[in-house]
């Protein structure tokens, strides 16, 4: 089932073109890492799709249907984003900025169900963050904050999942723990991440978009993931290393 | 977690206060509390006056803190931050001075919602831009808004001190009670209890998207508010519920900004407990810090919002010292 299209799309900043015709069709079923040097527009691109960036040509489709035709409600069921950063200004405990994700599927004003409470704690099990449920966010560490936002996302459940760096802040194992979920997650939704860790996209992603200077390159990770490829969008030499030290 | 049947339960407790707090301030007068005896009516009625405006202004100030709080994602942010008590101190010093003796109750309190409207207009046409834009994750929030708001407030800073130095010395101790916050009001303020029914109702109404806005404007978008006309709205309510205590009895200081971090300390930032709870306990204190203000050093009656600021300024400190 395809759950995005864009076509021709272009995202400029300022006079620089981040984005410049691009076409990409995004299945059920696919974990898409995209990969980029700083300051390529994956963030960027990620928030165009989430609606949070304008866009400057082109259009984007989600479900069939054109990203500003659908509600600000409607939305929030179809996509979610986790930024590369949350920032908490006010005292919160995890559980609560975790049911956030459930605002978009309660009706009305009502309070949490026992629906909402058990997804909550499902979401938190799942990145391992169960037992700093009543914990206050502000005493999180940088890690720990992302997991909860990616909770919240998990709660949120919404059929295209949009995640900038989601292995930002992670130790090896979380890392791990986090590409796996996403991996799981992609079987029943559409997942686009932006990363950094090459390795770990090579090992998870079922394809790759590679954003270079005013080019881009898309398919299947082993296409696209070559040395020539790469080094054309990194501007550096790629080789294979024949021994690799990796977690597992 | 608090769910709603406790938040009910709180809140009746919090309503008690109010209410015990309304009887002390009816009953307690200088010296001594004792009930008031039909004779004097009179008495009577100036304390259930001022009893009547402390709550709405209370009220009325601590839903704009709380407001203000969550809409500038700024702890400190108070009433006064955006400016409109400034607006309101030069439009009620302009007609203290200009306009005839009889008529200076009244044209002080309408001068000083002129003004306190002209700031907001003012305000609203400086940041428009900042109030129309789409929400976004790459800029500070509420940074822009404040550093207009505190702009405005610096002008009209500017103005009152001008029209204080040029103020005969006869009108100068009246001028300054006023500035300082002063409940010494005629009749019931209709006016005062209309907007905080108007902006109380639509606060608590709004209170679930307020929740997701606590959370960032990026954040609240993402989840299907339509933070663009969410913005409009608090900036809109907290705009005239200032406009509205301060027009009434001058700009009262502390109350708005120590009275929705308490609640907030207590409760957590669930706005469906915070709002309700912050007007509740914003009344009651103000209740109590006016009957302070005319019993302490009675027959003397002090600005209440010296009395506000004397115990405000030592439990704020005391809540920084406790955060850090």
């Amino acid at each position: 089932m395809q759950i995005l299209e864009a076509s021709n799309l272009t995202i400029r900043r300022g006079q620089r073109r981040l984005i410049e015709a691009l076409n990409w069709q995004v299945h059920q079923g696919e974990l898409w890492c995209v990969l980029g040097r700083n300051g390529a527009g994956k963030s960027s691109l990620l928030h165009a799709l989430a609606g949070l960036h304008g866009i400057d040509q082109g259009k984007i489709t989600l479900m069939g249907r054109t990203l500003s035709d659908l509600s600000i409600a409607e939305l929030a069921r179809l996509r979610g984003l986790m930024p590369q950063q949350t920032i908490d200004r006010f005292s919160c405990p995890v559980a609560e900025a975790v049911a956030i994700g459930r605002a978009p599927w309660r009706i009305g004003t009502g309070w949490q169900d026992e629906k909402d409470q058990s997804l909550v704690h499902d979401a938190l099990h799942q990145v391992g963050m169960l037992d700093r449920l009543t914990d206050d966010v502000a005493h999180l560490s940088g890690g720990e904050r992302q997991r909860v936002a990616f909770a919240a996302m998990l709660a949120q459940n919404p059929k295209l999942m949009l995640l900038d760096e989601p292995t930002a802040h992670q130790d090896m194992s979380q890392q791990l723990l986090i590409m796996r979920l996403i991996r799981d997650l992609a079987k029943d939704h559409a997942v686009i991440a932006a990363c950094h860790d090459m390795n770990l996209a090579a090992r998870f992603a079922t394809h790759v978009l590679l954003l270079g200077e005013g080019c881009y390159y898309l398919g299947p990770a082993q296409e696209v993931m070559n040395p020539a490829m790469l080094s054309r969008v990194f501007g550096c030499a790629f080789d294979y290393a024949s021994e690799q030290l990796v977690a597992v | 977690m608090l769910r709603s049947g406790s938040s009910l339960h709180l809140l009746g407790w919090l309503g008690a206060v109010v209410l015990s707090s309304v009887s002390l301030s009816l009953t307690c007068g200088e010296g001594s509390c004792s009930l008031v005896s039909l004779q004097e009516h009179d008495l009577w009625q100036l304390r259930l006056s001022r009893t009547m405006a402390a709550l709405a202004i209370g009220a009325l100030l601590s839903l704009s803190g709380a407001l203000l709080q969550l809409l500038l994602r700024n702890p400190l942010a108070d009433p006064y931050t955006l400016g409109i008590s400034g607006g309101a101190a030069v439009g009620a010093l302009l007609s203290n001075f200009l306009l005839p003796l009889g008529l200076i109750s009244v044209g002080i309190q309408f001068g000083a919602l002129l003004g306190a409207v002209v700031s907001i207009l003012l305000l609203f046409t400086m940041a428009r831009r900042q109030l129309l834009a789409p929400p976004t994750l790459l800029e500070a929030p509420g940074v822009s808004l404040i550093l207009t708001g505190v702009m405005i407030a610096a002008g009209f800073g500017a103005i009152t001190s001008l029209l204080l130095a040029l103020s005969p010395d006869t009108e100068l101790r009246g001028a300054l009670f006023w500035l300082m916050g002063d409940l010494d009001v005629d009749g019931v303020s209709y006016f005062a209890w209309l907007v905080l029914a108007m902006a109380g109702a639509w606060a608590i109404w709004r209170a679930p998207q307020l929740n997701l806005l606590a959370h960032g404007e990026a954040t609240a978008y993402l989840l299907g508010v339509s933070v663009t006309r969410l913005r409009l709205q608090v900036l809109f309510f907290a705009s005239i519920a200032t406009a509205a205590a301060v027009s009434v009895a001058g700009a009262i200081g502390f109350i708005g900004l120590v009275v929705p971090h308490i609640c907030r300390l207590v409760l957590g930032n669930e706005q469906r407990r915070l709002i309700p709870a912050s007007m509740l306990l914003g009344a009651a204190a103000l209740v109590l810090a006016d009957l302070v203000a005319r019993t302490v050093v009675a027959p003397i009656q002090l600005p209440v919002g010296v009395v506000t600021a004397l115990i405000g300024v030592p439990l704020f400190l005391w809540i920084l010292s406790r955060r850090s």
